[in-house]
This record gives structure tokens, C-alpha cells and sequence, in this order.
């Protein structure tokens, strides 16, 4: 995993003293309130409607053991226990004092964290694939190229002040893992037919009021250019894009509003201006930058022995066989394993981890998976390297640590916001929802039988949680001043194993439910499903496809029947 | 005579400004004069309106010359009339709105503009480092901040990207 160099340390610890000068000059008062709030925001520091809010990046979700143990600490130590797992892969902490953060973040420095540019009108933590480097299907381990952005992007002289954030992320794999449709810039690693590494690169994409399915700008950009690439498209964005409103400024619109033709126009002329400018990454650059992520110690595995044992051993167990099933993907090394701690037991707000948790997730990585693992945007945790022999024993201690519900992937393993509970901009409360639907399905057998399906909760339009990209969505909204509900359905964010569709908007079910009418709508979205999916031998057709299938009327024909 | 920091130092200017940008005025003006007397200064600093307008006579009149712009300013009109300008100007009316961080880099990179490069309007100290890596050699600041806004030149001794001002002398 990548380690800090003395340059990262340098900076890290002059931005710390930077924040800190202007935090003091905003308490004598030379900074105003409206000057001091994109400073804060840009290092991380919200505030929110109890208290504010620290966000701290965790660069393409990777966290090593002794993160996780300063964050355990840190949450005992400045918050209530526990901190949150964003959709972003980031951390965050809700409920920090002001006067605190300083001393979080310079703790947070010793452990080569922080929490630059996790919010503000920058470009935001880049984000990617939980199986970067061991997924079976992978084309190029986006990591290094991750890191390589990472470090453009921090402190760019140039994008400090966008219009609005900037979101960029980067997969490698056959099926996209990392919602790269949905991004403001989306890359995904590829090569030509000579095996030459290069990128398509996706535009526009994004959620909130206006979700939109990011456009092709590039069909293959040769990884030397990939940084003035993205410097003329980040450029053509902040000189045009529309500042006047922040709801139409996120680049998003700017590609509807000139089109996808002439915004790809604009990049290419600034780029054919600019791209021998810059210093193209050279090989040098590139090995070096995969030296960063070298290949753990892995031993030789007999990985037909083990597959036997464990098939053996899922028979004997039948929880343990679910949870090979669901909560642990294949690897490219014969014999490992990447497995998915979930973060969403019943009763658990989707995304939340305690300090004892994780600890528990430091004894498991350090111990299993060469002490290092990755967050998940489905707001879970990624183990990626565990020796299928020890799976067993670790299944026991995750379990025993509330981490091994089989439900990765399942109904339950919703995202959700968080809502009307702790959010200013909620028009209603989501973490509730996310429970009632979480105590109504627990029966596991039940889930199994539904198969892969997502469910997403936002509290508002904002899309914290994609709604609408879920298969089924569900948004929070106001009428009169009373909480509902809006049900969306076949939204797809291509990164749930559903590699054969493309990524989709969910579609409006119909008119907006009151919050006990929630269960009982989502029962019969799901007997709907379950009456008309086509069942064969051993294939199950799963709901998207059946949605895709018989439409939505016969959905709503049912529910508002 | 109001002072701006330039390549590193803070210095008078002696430059004028012809048609200036309107919340530029405001807040400069208060407490230093923003114009110099006519007879000390070195040249006039004109809007794009007002470049385009009375061109001939602007360089015909044998002034130095400089031009202001602003974030949405199309480059295109004066693309050919660069070499005429000793200053570029760029107007920031509000210190959120960045498009000047980009109208900088494309005039030192895309355009190749060897002269002056100033930052001029609604600018915090803080953005001074980020101006210097953009390509700007110059800044005004509100007066009371010009001190504090050279020091921040050297908030950070090394960066991670390449940018077009790296080889500028310092702001
Ligand atoms: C409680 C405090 C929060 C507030 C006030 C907040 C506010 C917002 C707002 C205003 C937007 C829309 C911005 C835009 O479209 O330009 C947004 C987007 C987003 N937020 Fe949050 N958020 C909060 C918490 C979270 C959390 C906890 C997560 C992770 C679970 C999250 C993940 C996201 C994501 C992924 C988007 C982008 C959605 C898209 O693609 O458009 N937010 N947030
Ligand atoms: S979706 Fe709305 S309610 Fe939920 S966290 Fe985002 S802004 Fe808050």
C-alpha cells in the first residue's frame, strides 16, 4: 500500500499549520465567517445540524491496521465511539468539537491521514474499486493510477475554486465496481489491442436533482496524457461551468448544456494546446507507482485441496456456506479469497462502525489479510487478501465481532444517508427506514431466495445514498411539511455482478408514501418480482432482469392496487 | 499611490486603470487612493470594452498598455493584440470564483503571455501560492493583508503537480 514519502509528510503537516493559522484568524475576527467556510470546508470541516462534522479521506478506500487503530481511538477519545463509512470510501466523524478538530488531525498526521479536500468545491478523494489488484476480472489495477491522481489533485494550484465539487473515479475491471457512470470524471483502465494501457474517460455523470449518466469523451487515452487530460477538461469545466446557480454547477450540466460534441471539442483544442506542456508519465513513473502496491507475501495454496475443504465445511455449516457465498469473492491467487465484512446487521445504521469494531477489523486484517483493508462504497469493508484455509477460523471471529451476516449484496445491504437525524438538508429521516426494511427481512433464507438486489435510502434529493441507481430507490420528500417517500425502480449502478446491464435511472413507481406504508410497498415490489421472475433448474432470474422484463406497470398495477 | 506585491516584493504601482472593474473600486478604494497621479504613471490598464473600442487610438497614444479581463472573458477577441499588452490583469469578483486560476494558466500556457500577470479584486492571502503556481507574477490584495499575503507565498515547500508559473519568479 502506498506510503507517505518525506514530501507527504512535509505537506500534509504544512497544510495542518496553514489550517491552523487561518482557524485563529478566523476566531480574531480578520477572517469572516463567509471567508473562513470554503478553508473549512476544504480541509474537511463541516457543520452540521447537531454538531460539525469531520471528513477524513481515505485515499481509494485503503486503510493499513494502525489507521484503524488511531481512528478507534479517535472516536473514543473526540467523538461518541464510533464513526461513519461514507459512499465515497472516506471516514467520517459526527460529532467532533470545533476546538478539537486541530488535535485530530494533527493525530490523524501521524498516521499519514487527513482530511484535505474531502469537501469545498475541489477536486474530492478519488475513489475506486474495493477489488483493485486481486479481482479475477481485472484489466489494470487501477490503484497506481489512483495514487498518480491523487497526488495531482492534492493542493492543484489551478481547481482549488471550481464551481462546485469534483468527483473522480477510477476502475479497472470488467465489471465497474466503482460507479464510474456516475462521476464527474469517470476512468476506466483499459488496453488496446496491443496491450497498451490507456483509459476511456466518462464526463457528466451524477446524482442529486439532476442525475444524468456520465457521456464518453475519450474512447482510449494513452496513459502518458492522462494528467493533461484531465487538466483540459478540468480547465474547459472551470472557466465555462455555470457559477451563477449551485444547483445547475456541477459539470454535469455544462456537458448537457453545450453537448457532449462541442464540450469534447473544447477539451481537445485546450489539450492539443497544453499536452506537451506537461511531462507525460513515463513508464518510470508508472512502475513506480505500482511499486507502491507490490504483491503481499502470498503462500502456495493447493487451491483444489482447499476448494474441496471448503465445500465440505459449507455443507457441515450452512450459515458458514452463505457466507462463503455471498461475503466472499474470488481472487486472482489460486487459494485467497477477498471477503466483505458487513457493516449492516440489523438494527446497525448502515455504514456506522464502533471503536471496538475497529479494532476488530485491525486483529482481523493484520492477522488475515497482510494488515491492510479497503472501504467500500456500499459503506462495508473489504479484506482482500485472506487464505482460504483460514477462512473458517476467520468466519468465527468475524462472526463473533457482528461482521458475518451473509448478506453482501442482498436486500439488506442497504446504503442509506443519514438522514433527517443528523442531516440539515433532510426532508426526512432515512436511517428508521433503513431499519424497519432491515428487522422485516432477517430472515436469511428469504433474502437468498431474492438473490442480488439493491435497495438505497436518501433523505433527500440530494442523492447521498444513489437512490437512484438502486434497484429499488427510495427518496425522502416534503408535502406540506410531512415526511414521504418516492419508491423508484431498475435503477443500476453496474457494480453489483450485473456486468451484462448497462447502468441505469431508477423510474419513478408512483405517487410518494408515508413512512408506515413503506414496508408493505416494498413487500409487494418484491412478491411481484417473486411471482413473475422466470426460475429453471438452478437460475433465478434476478429482479433487475424481471423488471427489465415485464415493465414497470405490472409493479404498480400491484402496489397501488 | 496604492502598493502591490510584484515578484516577491511590495512595491508602488504606478500603473492606471481605465474603465476598472466596478467591485474592484469598492473595495480598493477604502483608504488608499487607487490611481496614481497621471504624470508619474507608467501606463493605463484598460477594460476589454474599452481595448476593443478605441484600439487605434490606445495605440496610437504611446502609453504603455495593459488590459483587464475577466473569469468569462473570451480570449479569442484579443488573442492577436497580446504582444501590445505590459500588463494582463485579471479580475476575481468573488474569491470563490476560480476561474481566474484557469484564465491565468491558459494565458502563460496556451498563449504563451510573457508580460505582467496580475490578480487583481477579491482575493484572500491564502490564495496567493495557488496564484504564484498559476502564473501570476503580481497581486493587490485589500491593504491591510498585503504583508501577511507575501508571507503566504511560502505556505508550502514542495508540490506534488507541475503547473505552468513554476518557473516564474515568485509572485
Ligand atoms: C449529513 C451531512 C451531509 C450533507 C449536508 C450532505 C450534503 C450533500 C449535498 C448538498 C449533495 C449534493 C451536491 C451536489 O449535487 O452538487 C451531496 C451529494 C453527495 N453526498 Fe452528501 N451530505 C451529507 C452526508 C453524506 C454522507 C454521510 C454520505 C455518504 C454516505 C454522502 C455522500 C454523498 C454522495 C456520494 C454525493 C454525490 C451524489 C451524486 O452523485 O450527485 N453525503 N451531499
Ligand atoms: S441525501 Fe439529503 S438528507 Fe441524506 S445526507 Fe444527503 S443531503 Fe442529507
Amino acid at each position: 500500500m502506498y506510503l507517505y514519502d518525506k514530501y507527504d509528510h512535509k505537506l500534509v503537516q504544512e497544510r495542518v499549520e496553514q489550517f491552523e493559522r487561518q482557524t485563529e484568524r478566523f476566531i480574531t475576527g480578520d477572517l469572516t465567517d463567509e471567508q473562513f467556510l470554503p478553508l473549512r470546508l476544504q480541509n474537511g470541516l463541516y457543520i452540521q445540524r447537531h454538531a460539525p462534522m469531520l471528513r477524513i479521506a481515505v485515499p481509494y478506500g485503503m486503510l493499513r491496521t494502525e489507521q484503524l487503530k488511531k481512528m478507534a481511538h479517535i472516536c473514543r477519545s473526540y467523538d461518541k465511539g464510533y464513526c461513519h463509512i461514507t459512499t465515497r470510501q472516506n471516514l467520517q466523524l459526527n460529532w467532533p468539537s470545533i476546538k478539537d478538530v486541530p488535535s485530530i488531525l494533527s493525530e490523524l498526521a501521524h498516521v499519514e491521514m487527513h482530511a484535505i479536500q474531502t469537501s469545498g468545491n475541489c477536486i474530492r478523494n478519488i475513489t475506486s474499486d474495493p477489488l483493485a489488484g486481486v479481482a479475477p476480472d481485472e484489466i489494470v489495477d487501477s490503484r497506481p493510477y489512483c495514487e498518480i491522481v491523487r497526488q495531482w489533485s492534492t493542493l492543484h494550484p489551478e481547481f482549488a475554486f471550481l464551481p462546485r465539487k469534483f468527483k473522480i473515479a477510477i476502475s479497472g475491471s470488467t465489471t465497474d465496481r466503482a460507479a464510474t457512470a456516475f462521476h464527474d470524471i469517470g476512468l476506466q483502465l483499459i488496453k488496446d489491442k496491443n496491450g497498451a494501457v490507456g483509459c476511456k474517460v466518462l464526463v457528466g455523470g451524477g446524482l442529486g436533482r439532476t442525475p444524468i449518466i456520465a457521456s464518453t469523451v475519450c474512447d482510449f487515452l494513452p496513459e502518458q496524457f492522462l494528467l493533461s487530460y484531465l487538466c483540459a477538461i478540468l480547465r474547459v469545466y472551470n472557466r465555462l461551468g455555470r457559477r451563477d446557480n449551485k444547483y445547475k454547477a456541477r459539470i454535469k450540466i455544462l456537458v448537457k448544456e453545450m453537448g457532449i460534441a462541442d464540450f469534447s471539442q473544447a477539451v481537445e483544442q485546450e489539450w492539443q494546446h497544453i499536452k506537451d506542456n506537461y511531462s507525460p508519465l513515463t513508464p518510470k513513473d508508472i512502475t513506480q507507482a505500482q511499486g507502491y502496491f507490490s504483491t503481499p507475501p502470498y503462500q502456495q495454496i493447493n487451491a483444489s485441496t482447499t476448494g474441496e475443504q471448503l465445500d465440505h465445511l459449507a455443507l457441515k455449516h450452512p450459515e458458514f456456506g452463505r457466507w462463503l457465498q455471498r461475503n466472499v469473492n474470488h481472487h486472482k491467487v489460486p487459494g485467497y479469497r477477498a471477503v466483505t465484512l458487513s457493516l449492516k446487521p440489523t438494527g446497525n445504521a448502515p455504514g456506522d462502525i464502533s471503536a471496538e469494531q475497529l479494532e476488530t477489523v485491525a486483529y482481523l486484517a493484520e492477522h488475515f489479510s497482510f494488515g491492510e483493508v479497503r472501504t467500500t462504497h456500499q459503506q462495508n469493508i473489504v479484506l482482500a487478501d485472506v487464505n482460504s484455509n483460514e477462512l473458517f477460523t476467520f468466519w468465527q471471529y468475524a462472526q463473533s465481532a457482528g461482521f458475518a451476516t451473509p448478506n453482501i449484496g442482498t436486500l439488506t445491504d442497504i446504503i442509506c444517508c443519514p438522514g433527517g437525524d443528523f442531516c440539515a438538508l433532510a426532508n426526512a429521516k432515512s436511517i428508521p427506514i433503513a431499519e424497519k426494511i432491515q428487522s422485516t427481512y432477517d430472515d436469511i433464507d428469504y433474502l437468498y431466495d431474492l438473490g442480488d438486489i439493491s435497495l438505497n435510502i436518501s433523505g433527500c434529493m440530494n442523492a447521498c445514498a444513489h437512490h437512484h441507481v438502486a434497484n429499488i430507490g427510495i427518496l425522502g420528500v416534503d408535502k406540506k411539511g410531512k415526511e414521504f417517500y418516492q419508491v423508484t425502480l431498475g435503477g443500476n449502478n453496474n457494480s453489483r455482478g450485473a456486468t451484462n446491464h448497462k447502468p441505469a435511472i431508477g423510474k419513478v413507481l408512483g405517487k410518494a408514501f408515508p413512512a408506515n406504508e413503506i414496508p408493505n410497498v416494498i413487500d409487494c415490489v418484491l412478491t411481484t418480482y417473486l411471482q413473475h421472475r422466470i426460475e429453471e433448474d438452478a437460475f433465478l432470474e434476478s429482479f433487475l432482469d424481471t423488471y427489465k422484463r415485464i415493465g414497470m406497470p405490472t409493479f404498480k398495477e400491484n402496489v397501488y392496487a | 499611490m496604492p502598493k502591490i506585491i510584484k515578484n516577491g516584493d511590495i512595491v508602488e504601482d504606478y500603473w492606471n486603470y481605465i474603465d476598472p472593474p466596478k467591485g474592484f473600486v469598492a473595495a480598493y478604494t477604502e483608504k488608499t487612493a487607487m490611481q496614481t497621479p497621471a504624470q508619474e504613471a507608467i501606463g493605463a490598464i484598460v477594460s476589454l470594452d474599452h481595448w476593443l473600442s478605441q484600439r487605434t487610438q490606445l495605440l496610437a497614444s504611446n502609453t504603455a498598455l495593459g488590459i483587464w479581463l475577466e473569469g468569462h472573458s473570451d480570449l479569442s477577441l484579443i488573442i492577436d493584440d497580446l504582444p501590445f499588452f505590459d500588463v494582463i490583469a485579471v479580475y476575481f469578483p468573488a474569491f470563490t470564483d476560480g476561474r481566474g486560476f484557469s484564465l491565468g494558466s491558459q494565458l502563460r500556457e496556451r498563449y504563451q503571455f510573457q508580460g505582467e500577470l496580475r490578480a487583481i479584486g477579491s482575493l484572500l492571502p491564502d490564495q496567493m501560492y495557488y496564484l504564484h503556481r498559476c502564473g501570476f507574477n503580481a497581486a493587490v490584495t485589500k491593504p491591510k493583508d498585503l504583508q501577511f499575503a507575501r508571507e503566504a507565498l511560502t505556505d508550502f515547500s514542495h508540490n506534488y503537480q507541475e503547473a505552468c508559473g513554476d518557473d516564474n519568479p515568485s509572485l
